[in-house]
């Protein structure tokens, strides 16, 4: 899936059921990867906790979807100026809808606003919105995170300057 | 997920460690009691600490922010700073949302301030001082290595690298399975990283941003070699950064030291007034924290630190050991250096300066007179860890 500006670095794929079933996967695999893609970025130490940090936001994110069924195929990408990771997985109407919700608004200026508000929410311990680690990558740490429908697939698509 | 929280009423500081990703609030029980604890204990000012808390994730991050907020209100007299660190770059972003919410919170970036001298050795200008003196070592340091039992193949790792000349060198010389640097220097590292990448190496020479102290990110008993020259004798509690190279050393593997005598640099002619220019510039550095008269400390810390057949050695630079032209460069990129960002730093006005540049002006000229004669004392230390 990778366009002709976009270099396949890496491909690796999940069963989705066996990926469900513990936790410590998300963390595991976060740094692995994170560990990966970094072992040429001029400061590797900083750049894999970093990666690792939103890698590992958006897997437990996916781990919550409760998607059972089919595969989690994460691939990375090089762009030149940008990192992209594509978490590609098929997903229920449900669970579709929820990303198209999330995606609805792609002004970063008022994402970290949504962020700020569902901190708020935390801190008043009612409760906040299920992404809200997605809002934070993307107030934190200038990830651009972006949703697409292929026929049978989703991809979720993080973007983050190399 | 494996994380420690342990409170020391001492310190008044709870510090986190390791990698905090729960799955539930239970795994965070820990968490929870501690803070509660720390601040049943404490009075006046409470630490939290995150500087080697590598990851944590939404989910623990809302736990611990909502456990702020219960201390904050309900100890109306306390005030808690939040110490992060500029390597773990999620602690800057995350703790900064909790200062919205809450009033007494305060946030410490603790590689800010390690030392008094800091800034002075950070700074690029510093870069000179060091490029300059690799120069004139490398030819005695590169037989003391392996004399020290830098072997070919072994694995290295450099604290305090500064601008990587050793790095590149040992790499040349001794083929390292793998070699990286560490240093807090962006200055530094950015120009280890250009000249690595001029040399086309890369993908060899792996320089990381980090903490001497703090080198959460290196396993333990991972290197054959580990190494800090010319270091140690910059911080004031040089300890710390011994527990952490023996930690990351393989056991069975080497601590490599070099430290100076700064004030017992010589030369001959104008000997008084070259020696009062090192002991004044040694005073300078003292002024800041640093102990340039560390060498001979060597053999007992390196004893405090458990480790075995310690061996110290000279490492005399000398006019007849390196070349006239490029001991001059060192002792001049030492007189710009010395005399106006160290001298600043030190308060000192224009007319000591002027006498400081004139001392080492006396000693350019020993080196560069056939009649003249100039040394740098250097020290070379190692110890086997058990
Ligand atoms: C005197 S220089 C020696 C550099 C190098 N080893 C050499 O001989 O050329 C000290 C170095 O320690 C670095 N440094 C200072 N504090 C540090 C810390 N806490 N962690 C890592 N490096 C540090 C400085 O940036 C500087 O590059």
């Amino acid at each position: 899936m990778a366009t002709s500006e976009e270099k396949l670095l890496l491909s690796v794929s999940y069963e989705m059921e066996k990926f469900s079933n513990d936790w410590r996967h998300c963390d595991y695999s976060a740094s692995y990867l994170a560990q990966l893609i970094s072992s040429r970025a001029t400061d590797p130490t900083k750049q894999s906790i970093m990666l690792s940090t939103v890698i590992n936001e958006l897997l437990e994110v996916i781990y919550h979807l409760k998607e059972k069924t089919r595969s989690l195929m994460i691939e990375i990408k090089d762009s030149g100026s940008d990192i992209i990771i594509d978490f590609c997985l098929s997903m229920s109407e449900k669970n579709q809808l929820l990303f198209n919700s999330f995606f609805s608004c792609n002004d970063a200026e008022q994402l970290k606003k949504v962020y700020l508000s569902e901190l708020k929410r935390v801190v008043n311990n009612e409760e906040a919105h299920r992404f809200i680690g997605l809002y934070e990558i993307i107030a934190d740490y200038d990830v651009q995170l972006s949703y697409q429908k292929k026929p049978e697939i989703n991809i979720l698509r993080m973007k983050l300057a190399a | 997920m494996t994380y420690q929280v342990m409170y020391n009423q001492n310190d008044q500081m709870v510090t986190f460690t390791g990698c905090m990703r729960p799955q539930t609030q239970e795994e965070l029980l820990e968490v929870n009691k501690t803070l509660a604890m720390a601040a049943e204990k404490a009075m006046g000012m409470l630490y939290l600490n995150f500087n080697r808390l590598e990851f944590i994730n939404n989910m623990a991050f809302h736990e611990v922010m909502k456990h702020i907020g219960l201390i904050i209100n309900a100890k109306p007299k306390l005030t808690i700073k939040i110490i992060i660190s500029s390597v773990i770059p999620w602690s800057e972003k995350k703790m900064t949302w909790i200062k919205q919410f809450y009033d007494r919170i305060s946030i410490e970036q603790y590689d800010n301030n390690f030392y008094p001298g800091q800034e002075v050795i950070e700074n690029d200008h510093f870069i000179p001082v060091l490029r300059t003196q690799t120069k004139i070592i490398w030819a005695q340091e590169k037989k003391l290595l392996a004399e020290h039992g830098l072997k070919k193949g072994m694995s290295v790792a450099d604290i305090c690298c500064g601008v990587g000349d050793f790095i590149s060198l040992v790499y040349q010389e001794f083929n390292p399975s793998q070699i990286i640097g560490i240093d807090h220097s962006k200055p530094n590292l950015n120009y280890a990283r250009r000249i690595a990448e001029d040399n086309g190496l890369s993908d060899k020479l792996k320089y990381h941003y980090g903490d001497a102290g703090n080198l959460f990110f290196i396993r333990d008993n991972e290197f054959d070699f580990v190494t800090c020259r010319l270091s140690l004798q910059i911080f004031d509690k040089p300890e710390l950064i011994l527990k952490e190279l023996h930690r990351i050393c393989k056991p069975g593997g080497k601590i490599y030291l070099t430290n100076e005598t700064y004030s017992k640099t010589l030369g001959y002619p104008q000997s008084e007034i070259i020696s009062r220019t090192y002991e004044e510039a040694s005073k300078m550095f003292k002024f800041l924290g640093m102990d340039l008269e560390f060498g001979p400390k060597m053999n007992s810390y390196l004893q405090d630190a458990h480790l075995k057949d310690i061996r110290i050695d000279p490492m005399m630079i000398t006019t007849d050991s390196t070349s006239r032209e490029d001991f001059k460069v060192v002792v001049e990129s030492w007189r710009d250096y010395i005399c106006n960002d160290l001298a600043i730093a030190n308060k000192k006005d224009e007319t000591y300066r002027k006498e400081l540049t004139q001392g080492f002006n006396s000693h350019i000229r020993a080196i560069e007179s056939k009649r003249g004669f100039a040394s740098w004392p250097i020290w070379v230390a190692s110890g086997t860890k058990s």
